[in-house]
């Protein structure tokens, strides 16, 4: 085989390789911010927010917002204040948001959320 | 096109391929997961025809065939990464898929080297088959997503997932949530919110239904727009 063969095949072999794995892993790490990046979408569309008004509120650059609404943020930059600032702008609690990101939660008991309900 | 694909030669085989029937269908899908015989298999079928094309397409348009190598490379790489997408419809419209990626890669050259802007006019340029055209010019230009249908459908189910979530507790929200995304059962469940399995089933038999009135009412709505 010539040597531009022997070179294209070696490139070749180490993408589809690359591609093997990052599907492989893919599914698991990028689907929850994006499930999380639609679901807040819906949330501030209820609000009559826009990403810009969203992005304000959460203190952080449009550009941002627009990452985490697209999905497009990795998970690990999602800091637990994050979330619970999201929350409070899209009016969920943050085990709802905690969720879709599969992290732990400490979860809500009767008695709290009738206290919840008194206090508004 | 012949009926026969060339398996890749071995090392002690070097340029004698060797000619065997393979079902095509099924050889996309190994391409579709990466294996690498697969892959090999593709290599050693058009590699070398379409380095021809390309350095035929080069001097076509008064380009350097010094770039030959580096087309090559970004086709076969975008190839690669986007053969999950392909649709099978035989070997000719096989390789038609292969020139139409190293054509986006020749123009988008041509265009750096020539003008230094991209065109739109690509688009309707090159209409090719598997609807290749837009997703690869987006491709190429770092533009593109998961399918838009996929991305649609999901932002249906959120927002009516989002409007359904409103009618419950914060408690029946989470429930709701968990059973969804976590796929836990009521019994799962039922401990840690201090109740019985019965009490989560109702929760969640409520939520769904209000579930589904949200998306039976969007659809009828979407519909009706269509009309």
């Amino acid at each position: 085989m010539t040597d531009w063969f022997d070179l294209l095949h070696q490139q070749v072999m180490i993408e589809a390789r690359k591609q093997q794995i990052h599907h492989h892993l893919a599914p698991e790490t990028t689907r929850n911010a994006q499930l999380l990046g639609h679901f807040l979408s819906a949330g501030i569309k209820r609000q009559g927010l826009t990403s810009e008004s969203f992005a304000k509120l959460l203190g952080v650059k449009p550009a941002v917002a627009d990452f985490i609404l697209n999905g497009d943020l990795p998970e690990w930059m999602l800091s637990d204040e994050f979330l619970n600032r999201a929350a409070r702008v899209t009016g969920y609690e943050a085990n709802i948001l905690r969720i879709m990101l599969d992290r732990k939660i400490i979860p809500t008991r009767a008695d709290e959320e009738d206290a919840d309900e008194a206090t508004l | 096109m012949s009926n026969e694909l060339k398996l890749a030669p071995t090392s002690h085989e070097v340029e004698t391929s060797v000619m065997l029937p393979i079902d095509r269908q099924e050889w996309v899908n190994q391409l579709k997961v990466w294996d690498n015989r697969a892959w090999e298999i593709l290599l050693h079928n058009h590699a070398r025809d379409l380095r021809r094309d390309i350095t035929i397409s080069l001097r076509k348009r008064q380009l350097s065939t010094d770039w030959v190598d580096d087309i090559q490379q970004e086709t076969w790489m975008t190839v690669v990464k986007e053969i999950d997408k392909f649709d099978w419809q035989g070997e000719d419209k096989f390789y038609n898929w292969l020139r139409s990626i190293a054509r986006y890669h020749i123009q988008t050259l041509n265009h750096k080297v020539k003008h230094n802007a991209i065109s739109f006019d690509e688009i309707e340029d090159n209409a090719v088959e598997n609807g290749l055209s837009l997703d690869l010019f987006m491709y190429v230009h770092g533009l593109v997503g998961d399918s838009p249908e996929n991305e649609v459908a999901l932002r249906e189910s959120m927002m009516a997932l989002d409007t359904a979530l409103q009618r419950l507790k914060p408690r029946e929200r989470e429930i709701v949530m968990r059973r969804l995304i976590w796929r836990e059962t009521p019994k799962e469940m039922a401990a840690d919110y201090g109740v019985k399995p019965e009490s989560i089933s109702m929760i969640l038999a409520r939520a769904k239904d209000t579930i589904q009135v949200h998306m039976a009412a969007m659809s009828f709505h979407k519909n009706r727009s269509k009309t």
